[in-house]
């Protein structure tokens, strides 16, 4: 009789403990939070104890397990050639109210809303004339978790403005002859896909040759179409301009890209909204090729990370064309890092040949205990530097 | 009983997967030999590039590139011999090979040209690009064992094969949409090129330059310098993750080799990797220091 009893309180305390919990007592927030609308399935149905340990847990807000491991239980996990970084770190909850929210898919604002939250708005609608599909939200172009296809576009790049925009039509209002090579990457050349405060949202400045209309420098015309491209490869672009220093520095970017034409890889030939020439801001066309920089900077666990790099600002440091010195910077690294830390260039550890790390024989310099693209110690340090730091080089005597 | 004999089964089907495991990745280990760093009395390397073993003379040659020279090592005990930069003519050598007639070839990036010095007769040429178009810029660079000279040509995303002996320029090799080629290695019938952005590597019939395959490198960030060894498998030294990735003729990974770091066995963004026989040479670029390793 006793197992008996013992056996039907085994299998349903846990269900009366479940029924007789009433977590709302103390979370009114949440409480106002079921009252706006849709209520999360899982706690719809099955209360708070689906997701959460009401007694201790190592995960924040007392989670069964981490965001990223709850949501895919039940969502298909997303794995794609392209993925959005917040999917990629686990971090659902940026975008989506896990408990209920007024908004499709439990976002936590309105469509385009919760994309500026980390999109900056001002920049991506740069202008009072917006592309249509841009008015409506992002998803009609963009996937919110991941594609196959770059920029996390819902149709390969090439084909996107021919979804709407006839390509005949393009091709002829263009003046082009060779329908083949007409594709997206030549619309953005000019246009902005988003906003422009031109009209035909056409992007800020223009290339010299561009605007003098001087197709003929860059072009071939067949009367007044245009036919092909002068000179194929980088060649063309070396007839105007010169980079015989970066051509014999011992690091080069001016030869490594996609295309036979690696400029155009970074330099818009036509219009553009960045100076120089550059077809999208600085750090976007750097991450193109850098992903592994990207990454870390955008990492979680690299908590301390330049401010400048956080900004995008690889130029403040870096080389675009070429360097003799490592990382592309722009002089010695100490000179780099004095140009802004001119205090701590007074007080330092002594560096260069008066001080040999003994790891490695080279004389010491900033990236010898500092990394600015992301570490996990405060002041960028490379390691902890209260307790691992110095003694990398210095052993303790005892 | 029943249960004993379960949970015997589990254990050692645990105990063989675990030693299965452990003996797929200790397929390549590497053992690090020595570490090579300038004499002092000829100041520290700075920011070498390349190395070069010239088998016949027992001897190591490293490009010190920013120190416009190259210091020679002695291959077994890897003691230095000499330092040489052609008088003063080489700027930013960024690589060098010796052919079967002694004469050395330099990458001379500083010129963007390629010198053939002819060190006893102090004769110095230049391998003729000017005549090829469009015009080249010279890469890295590998000679076959009939002498063949394979330079890449960094402009075009070729790469240029040359005689032996008169190095007269005789054809080029080249795939569509390469993003270009970082680094080259040869073996009897084969060439592989590795192109750093697309992470992957083309095979090529050495003789005919015909494509035969591309080989899909996985989670590398920026492979900058390749070498085989006798069995095919791959050695691709990846720069900006500061280790030598090891994958089987199929492009698997099979092993790893260092980590980033200043320590001994330790990388600072790495350019360069010779194999040799059972010797892997790592060109520790960052820590201006060669470190040579005995693969097993």
């Amino acid at each position: 009789m006793k197992k008996i009893i013992l056996i039907i309180l085994y299998l349903f305390l846990p269900v009366l403990i479940y029924a007789s919990t009433d977590c709302l007592r103390c979370h009114p927030g949440v409480k106002e939070e079921l009252k706006l609308g849709r209520i999360h399935t899982p706690l719809k149905q099955k209360g708070c104890l689906v997701c959460h340990n009401a007694h201790a847990s190592n995960e924040p807000n007392l989670l069964t397990k981490s965001v990223k491991e709850l949501c895919f239980d039940c969502h298909k996990e997303v794995k794609t050639n392209y993925t959005h970084l917040p999917v990629v770190q686990g971090e659902c909850n940026k975008c989506h109210n896990a408990h209920a929210s007024p908004y499709k898919a439990l976002l936590k604002k309105q469509e385009a809303e919760v994309c500026f939250s980390c999109h900056e708005k001002k920049k991506i609608l740069s202008g009072k004339n917006l592309h249509s599909p841009a008015k409506k939200d992002c998803l009609t172009c963009h996937q919110a978790h991941g594609g196959k296809f770059q920029w996390l576009l819902n149709i390969k790049p090439e084909k996107l403005c021919f979804n709407c925009h006839s390509k005949t039509k393009m091709t002829t209002a263009h003046n082009i002859s060779n329908t083949r090579s007409f594709n997206t990457q030549i619309c953005l050349s000019c246009h902005n896909a988003h906003a422009s405060s031109k009209k035909g949202l056409l992007r800020q400045s223009a290339h010299k040759p561009y605007a003098k209309k001087q197709c003929n420098e860059c072009h071939l015309l067949q009367g007044k179409k245009i036919k092909d491209i002068k000179i194929k490869g980088r060649s063309l672009c070396l007839k105007c301009h010169s980079l015989k220093n970066d051509e014999t520095a011992l690091y080069t970017h001016l030869y490594l890209g996609y295309g036979e034409n690696v400029c155009l890889n970074c330099h818009s030939p036509h219009l553009f909204d960045e100076k120089p020439a550059l077809k999208a801001p600085v750090s976007r066309i750097c991450f193109t090729c850098h992903q592994d920089a990207k990454d870390k900077l955008l990492s979680n666990v690299y908590y301390y990370k330049h401010p400048e790099a956080k900004k995008g600002n690889c130029l403040n440091c870096h080389a675009a064309h070429s360097s003799n010195e490592p990382f592309f910077f722009k002089e010695e690294v100490v000179k780099v890092c004095v140009n802004c830390h001119k205090r701590q260039a007074q007080f330092t550890h002594p560096l260069g040949e008066k001080a040999i790390d003994p790891r490695c024989k080279k004389g010491m310099d900033c990236v010898s205990c500092h990394n600015p693209m992301g570490t996990k110690y405060k002041f960028n340090m490379i390691f902890d530097h209260r307790k691992q730091l110095c003694i990398q080089c210095h052993k303790i005597e005892t | 009983m029943k249960i004993k004999k379960i949970l015997t089964l589990c254990f050692v089907l645990y105990v063989l997967h675990f030693v299965f495991i452990t003996s797929c990745y200790a397929f390549t280990k590497a053992k690090l030999l020595t570490i090579i760093y300038a004499e002092e009395e000829i100041g520290n390397f700075k920011q070498p590039q390349a190395i070069y073993l010239d088998e016949k003379r027992n001897k190591i040659y490293i490009a010190d590139t920013l120190n416009h020279r190259l210091v020679s090592y002695h291959k077994k005990y890897y003691k230095f011999i000499s330092q040489f930069n052609a008088e003063g003519r080489l700027k930013l050598p960024l690589c060098m090979l010796r052919d079967k007639e002694g004469l050395l070839i330099v990458n001379n990036k500083g010129e963007n040209s390629v010198l053939i010095i002819d060190v006893k007769k102090k004769i110095i040429k230049q391998l003729a690009l000017n005549d090829i178009s469009p015009k080249p810029v010279p890469g890295n660079m590998k000679l076959d064992k009939e002498g063949y000279l394979y330079l890449i040509d960094k402009a075009n995303k070729r790469i240029l094969i040359f005689s032996p002996k008169e190095y007269k320029f005789l054809k080029q090799i080249k795939t569509k949409d390469a993003t270009g080629f970082s680094d080259i290695a040869l073996t009897e019938k084969y060439l592989y090129a590795l192109d750093p952005l697309k992470k992957e590597v083309s095979i090529y019939e050495k003789n005919s330059g015909k494509f035969i395959r591309f080989l899909s490198l996985k989670n590398l960030a920026f492979p900058l310098s390749l070498a085989i060894d006798a069995g095919g498998n791959l050695y691709v030294l990846d720069a900006h993750k500061c280790k030598v990735f090891v994958f089987d003729k199929n492009g698997n990974m099979i092993s790893e080799i260092g980590r980033k770091g200043w320590k001994e066995g330790e990388f600072y963004y790495p350019r360069y990797v010779l194999l040799h026989k059972k010797q892997l040479y790592v060109v520790d670029t960052g820590n201006n220091r060669i470190q040579v390793f005995e693969i097993k």
